[in-house]
């Protein structure tokens, strides 16, 4: 039987993981291996996809990947018992109690003065703070460095690295890498840490783990133990475990791993000193895990430990030339890591050993290599756990969350309340709150321009440039500038969402209906802001983790009519289709999401070897977003937003100012007219001509809309564009207006997010889409009106 | 050209200076040039 056919509230267990590549070895380290039972919580509104509960957490997976997993029922399932773990680790520690503190990490216990070393006081100590998705990894970075990086309730919000010194601590220089679930190198973040890990050779390893998630986050700490890098663990979230009546034993815990073990709790700040001081420590004395293995004999006949220690002993000289960890090396071997077999440059004969040994595992432990060490290392965790986690009796958090989800992602209510909420994130952003800010805050920017124009025209400035203060920077930046408001009340509600968790949601609720265009449905929330303002949602889709979503969302994103078109719309609707204006936006804003769609549909069509990215994400528990990590955000957007607007749209908005007022010998010249940017017009202008849109001034109005949308209307008035204008060549105007190139902070954002040539291919592809529609509509206005 | 007129363009020019100055500044850290979701890794910086 498949997983996909289980029903909604039954459970059963996995007998074999198929699959291949990057989807399957997510599955195994996501914990979906042999033996572990599963529940299906229920499906996604449009029946795709499935949220399932494993190994205590939820987790969501599409019905196709999910076909992909064979099960049995719970009684039909005899599972291996694994034997107990062997603590020998070489240092004496049956000295102490069974529950006495190993004191692993401190100063005093393990250290004998005459041969240790540490390093000298003024060695820069480096550390990586490594852990899952959804750890708490950046709040503790933020705890320990003072710096405010933004903190949300959604899988894989580190995108990028940051690096800080400890508070209190100087000479020492912590990273805090993108969260990951494994070693393997599947994907981008995984394959950046362990090189980064390898290759930079941090001091000391602070791994992060999810105490409410202990298993699944231990998995990731046993390949941390390998690398033969010093390490701490870091058990967050201790408060809600004890809170809900659970509890670790830490001490039994250090003993068993051979590292310090510290419980702390990252957001209310507890153990974090604790934690500082041991991860100080080891990283000073160079004190590696005392434990490395985690394959125990007993399971499958030790097929899967002879197998590593086979190979540790026949690659040992290739990892120290390559100075890859052996033990490491050896695992990653096995689970069929072809990235490490080209570094460790084997002959022919060294390679096919390692493949008869890997084959005689597979046959003794009935499992392939990837699932069989997977499942080495769930069979260890599960004895841990056994021994050290007293679990709660009821998991508050996860009870609310249910209940929060019964309608949030309900079946009959979870779309109408993810409409309701999003038109009310888009309304109140832009109608409500938004634009009388904006309103107000150009009105003010405007007075400080008439303050400026009249100070300068005091003091006897030339009109060129009291021209370009006004028209130029005020007329430019400071209309970007106006629009502070909008960006932060989008992302204050975006903020909230992505906090509470309900981000989350939107994807698995969206997902299936997104996919039939080549989307994930995650891709959701950056298109839906789209609608507001195109900058933020291009900045919204980093939180996609497969690179082809990201740039098709981006792609798409300009296609959603932004609101500073809306005066355009407006403008022309009211001077050539008075009374009508209400149906023509509504259409406007149906023919964007429809162009939008057909976009989709044909990259998916034309892309070579199109494989949807899978969509396995684990669906976080609801949480009360917080007050200070959503001002961080805010203030953190607001910066960005204002340095681009005082450099890149400061040195574009003067460039067209002079393109604008000028003409080739550099004289001024009235209204525009036999200046350098109509000559440029001039140029463009016969691209217009099919269009019927081929006057020089309607072609500067689109080129002023490049800068902002909101100059379209300013420039139309200016040089009297409606005069060139009919009913009929309103048509291709509206249509050109609502689907050609976004303005220059946008494209600046694409810029950024996506590199310079993307951004270029943008505006000529948009440019085009908008063309050929515009012709259409031209056709049919010629035909109609 | 009287003394108001070249004040005013050397403070323009200075702040043009300025904003290109902050622009290479960001381009040079890695901060624009991304194309992965990692920026900073990609060996630009």
């Amino acid at each position: 039987m498949k997983l996909s056919e289980l029903k909604v509230g039954e459970s059963a267990i996995i007998k074999e993981v198929g699959g291949k590549g990057a989807l399957r070895q997510h599955f195994l380290d996501m914990g979906l291996v042999q033996g572990v039972e599963v529940m299906l919580l229920k499906l996604a509104p449009l029946g795709d996809p499935m949220e399932l509960l494993v190994r205590g957490y939820t987790l969501s997976l599409r019905l196709e990947d999910a076909s992909k997993i064979l099960i049995v029922p719970k009684n039909s399932y005899c599972r291996e018992e694994t034997a107990g773990i062997e603590t020998d680790f070489g240092y004496n520690l049956s000295l102490h109690e069974h529950n006495s503190h190993p004191g692993l990490g401190e100063a005093g216990k393990y250290h004998d003065p005459d041969h240790e070393s540490p390093f000298p006081k003024d060695t820069l100590l480096t550390f990586a703070l490594v852990g899952q998705q959804n750890s708490g990894k950046t709040t503790l970075f933020n705890k320990l460095t003072g710096a405010n990086q933004h903190v949300g309730n959604f899988p894989g919000i580190t995108v990028e690295r940051k690096d800080g010194e400890i508070k209190g601590y100087a000479n020492t220089l912590i990273t805090d890498l993108p969260g990951i679930y494994s070693l393997s190198p599947y994907t981008n973040e995984e394959i950046v840490s362990r090189r980064f890990i390898i290759e930079e050779k941090p001091k000391c390893i602070i791994n992060i783990v999810d105490v409410t998630n202990l298993e699944r986050n231990l998995y990731l700490t046993l390949q941390l133990m390998e690398l033969e890098t010093p390490m701490v663990l870091a058990l967050n979230m201790m408060d809600e475990l004890t809170g809900n009546g659970g509890s670790i034993r830490v001490n039994e815990m250090e003993r068993i791993l051979g590292i310090p073990v510290v419980p702390i709790s990252a957001i209310k700040g507890e153990g974090i000193r604790e934690l500082v001081e041991h991860a100080i420590h080891v990283a000073e004395y160079q004190e590696l895990p005392a434990r490395k293995d985690c394959c125990t004999k007993a399971t499958h006949g030790a097929a899967v430990h002879r197998s590593i220690h086979s190979i540790m002993h026949l690659i040992e000289d290739h990892a120290e030339r390559a100075g890859i960890p052996l033990r490491f090396a050896a695992s990653k071997l096995v689970e069929g890591d072809c990235k490490i077999m080209e570094e460790l440059e084997f002959t022919q004969n060294e390679k096919e050993t390692i493949e008869r040994i890997i084959v005689q595992m597979e046959e003794e432990s009935g499992m392939d290599r990837s699932a069989a060490i997977a499942d080495m290392r769930f069979s260890f965790i599960e004895c841990l756990s056994a021994q050290t986690l007293i679990k709660p009796q009821k998991n508050r958090e996860y009870i609310r969350s249910k209940k929060i989800d019964r309608i949030l992602t309900g079946r009959w209510t979870a779309i109408p309340i993810f409409l309701t909420v999003m038109c009310l994130v888009i309304w109140l952003s832009i109608d409500v709150l938004g634009t009388p800010l904006q309103e107000w805050l150009d009105s003010v920017i405007q007075s400080l321009a008439g303050l400026s124009v009249a100070g300068l025209e005091r003091v006897d400035v030339s009109p060129a440039i009291v021209s370009l203060v006004k028209d130029g920077i005020f007329g430019g930046v400071g209309r970007v500038l106006s629009f502070v408001p909008i960006i932060i009340i989008l992302f204050f509600f975006l903020s909230l969402i992505e906090d509470s968790g309900y981000m989350a949601r939107i994807a698995f609720v969206t997902d299936k209906l997104l996919r039939k265009f080549g989307l994930s449905g995650r891709s959701i929330v950056p298109l839906l802001i789209g609608f507001g303002c195109s900058v933020p949602a291009i900045m919204a889709t980093r939180t996609l983790p497969s690179a082809r979503d990201r740039k098709l969302t981006i792609l798409l994103t300009p296609f959603m009519s932004c609101s500073a078109k809306i005066p355009i719309y407006g403008f022309l609707t009211s001077t050539f289709f008075p009374g009508h204006g209400g149906i023509i936006l509504v259409a406007l804003y149906l023919l964007s999401i429809i162009v939008g769609i057909i976009v989709a549909f044909a990259t998916k069509l034309f892309s070579r070897n199109y494989v949807a990215a899978p969509f396995v994400m684990e669906l976080p528990n609801y949480r009360m977003p917080g007050l200070r990590n959503v001002s961080h955000l805010l203030w953190d957007k607001t910066k960005d937003f204002v340095q681009r607007a005082f450099t890149v749209i400061f040195v574009a908005t003067i460039v067209i100012w002079l393109l604008q007022t000028f003409d080739f010998r550099f004289n001024m010249v009235e209204n525009g007219e036999g200046s350098m940017m109509a000559w440029v017009a001039g140029v463009f202008a016969p691209l217009f001509r099919p269009l019927g849109l081929g006057d020089w001034r309607i072609v500067t109005s689109f080129i002023s809309g490049f800068l902002a949308k909101e100059s379209v209307v300013a420039t139309m008035e200016l040089l009297g564009v409606t005069e060139s204008l009919t009913k009929v060549t309103a048509v291709p105007m509206l249509l050109f207006s609502l689907l050609y190139t976004p303005c220059v902070a946008a494209i600046g954002s694409i810029r950024r997010e996506l590199g310079g040539r993307w951004a270029v291919y943008v505006v000529i592809f948009q440019c085009v889409v908008a063309w050929t529609v515009s012709w259409i509509g031209y056709l049919i206005a010629q035909a109609l009106l | 050209m009287n003394t108001s007129t070249i004040i005013a363009i050397a403070v323009i020019a200075l702040l043009v200076a300025a904003a290109l100055f902050a622009i290479f500044k960001r381009c040079r850290k890695g901060k624009s040039c991304s194309g992965c979701a990692l920026r900073g890794y990609c060996g630009k910086e």
